[in-house]
């Protein structure tokens, strides 16, 4: 579990390498890509939230990992996610609203901010249980912050 | 032999004079010696939702305590403008008492009389305490004035007769709670932050062709008026988060499968993590007592 978690991330973050290296990006793999970065935030949330939640016992060792491939996962850079022709408009299977080309300046700022506060979870997630859960909030309003504007309801 | 024009006449007058006592509008209240809490007030000013719909839309931080309005609400009857309700006392409402706020939010009706649209969730806050709203209203007073004028409402006729809107109200408007019987003090709590303040049923219950909520299928889902995707069914029938999961989802807006709040959800979760824990684990256990709904 933890070796696959670890795998996926490395994965998203080994494309993006590429991607930026080779400076060309394919349209469906960017929308699957961004998918993937999208699974790999929510798997290590999971770990996160759960602990807080009281779901599962608080594992300082655990969670600060977890904070770390979320940290890994956030910092990818929205450039190289967010490429012009990968809206609803024109795949499936994204949810992500044409509008974001046109404020693609906010985009980033919000970007920046869920970087930031993955960068405080991690700081904060190894430390105690009560830290963690302080980070919970923030950390997920940092994902609303974009997706209330800038993603599509399911279906 | 009956003649038919005194007949008529008394028909017309009895006719207008009902729809006169139908939609006058309802007195402002008798605040007593009430005095309110600023700090008291926050909370809510939090759990109303009040920044949601009258802050600038994409707000955030500092400037989610501008109410200068101005942002769209589209629906089947045209677009309602939230109006400035910041403490400016031209473009604002600097200059309403206690009790000009709490008739406006109870009755909706404003300080000279007029009728509110129910886009303005007054049927929800009519039972809110009259200390909360004047603590609300003390809290207020502290926010920054803003001088931006109020964009008029586009709504066509009839629906642009405001005094029709007092029948609107006489038809509609339930008093008391959708959630009654045995409850739990933490349910009561949690009862009067979702049904009263927080408003949820105004999304959450779908409403008939005239606006007003179909309350036998009270938090069941409804169409979006946005006209994006489905305000979903939370009744027990639909939604079985456990209670953490939602109280969790209050506070950080991630589901348990940690996908996140999106859409509006995402604007009520920013209010709903202001508040105390036992608040949001008590809407969770209110949720929790709903009847259950099922979608066909």
């Amino acid at each position: 579990m933890k070796i696959s978690n670890l795998a996926l991330v490395s994965a998203v973050v080994g494309t993006f390498a590429a991607g930026i290296a080779m400076g060309d990006g394919h349209a469906a793999d960017v929308v699957k890509q961004r998918n993937d970065v999208m699974e790999a935030l929510s798997k290590n949330l999971k770990t996160l939230g759960d602990m807080a939640k009281g779901e599962q016992a608080y594992d300082a060792a655990v969670a600060a990992e977890a904070a770390t491939l979320l940290v890994a996962a956030a910092q990818i850079d929205p450039d190289t996610l967010y490429i012009e022709g990968t809206s609803t408009a024109e795949f499936e299977k994204t949810r992500a609203k044409p509008e974001i080309w046109d404020n693609l300046e906010d985009v980033k700022a919000k970007s920046a901010a869920l970087a930031d506060a993955a960068v405080a979870m991690e700081a904060a997630a190894g430390v105690d249980l009560a830290s963690l859960q302080a980070a919970m909030g923030p950390l997920g309003q940092s994902c609303g912050s974009c997706h209330k504007v800038y993603r599509a309801p399911k279906n | 032999m009956v003649r038919p024009l005194p007949v008529l006449a008394l028909l017309v007058a009895f006719g207008a004079g009902s729809y006169w006592f139908v939609t006058r509008p309802a007195p402002a209240p008798d605040m007593g010696g009430l005095t309110g809490d600023a700090a008291k007030g926050e909370q809510i000013f939090w759990a109303g939702g009040c920044a949601s719909c009258h802050a600038a839309e994409g707000a955030t931080g500092e400037a989610k305590l501008v109410l200068a309005g101005g942002r769209a609400f589209p629906s089947d009857f045209g677009t309602f403008y939230a109006p400035n309700i910041s403490p400016d006392p031209e473009a604002g409402i600097g200059d309403w008492s206690m009790s000009d706020l709490a008739r406006a939010m109870q009755a909706g009706v404003s300080p000279d009389g007029r009728h509110y649209y129910p886009a303005f969730p007054y049927t929800s806050y009519q039972n809110a305490d009259l200390q909360d709203l004047a603590d609300l209203h003390a809290f207020m007073k502290t926010l920054p004035a803003d001088s931006t004028a109020n964009r008029p409402h586009d709504v066509g006729f009839p629906f642009n007769i405001r005094r029709n809107l007092g029948g609107w109200k006489w038809l509609f408007t339930t008093e008391g709670w959708q959630v009654d019987g045995d409850l739990s003090d933490i349910e009561v709590r949690g009862r009067y932050l979702a049904e009263a303040l927080g408003h949820c049923g105004e999304c959450h219950t779908d409403r008939n062709g005239l606006g007003a909520l179909d309350v036998d299928r009270w938090m069941a889902g409804a169409p979006n008026p946005t006209g994006e995707g489905r305000i979903p069914n939370i009744t027990p029938a639909a939604l079985d988060w456990s209670e953490a999961d939602i109280a969790e989802y209050l506070n950080s807006g991630f589901t348990p499968d940690y996908d996140s709040a999106g859409g509006h959800m995402a604007d009520v979760v920013e209010n709903t993590a202001k508040l105390p824990p036992e608040d949001r684990a008590a809407i969770a256990a209110y949720l929790k007592r709903l009847a259950p709904v099922t979608n066909e």
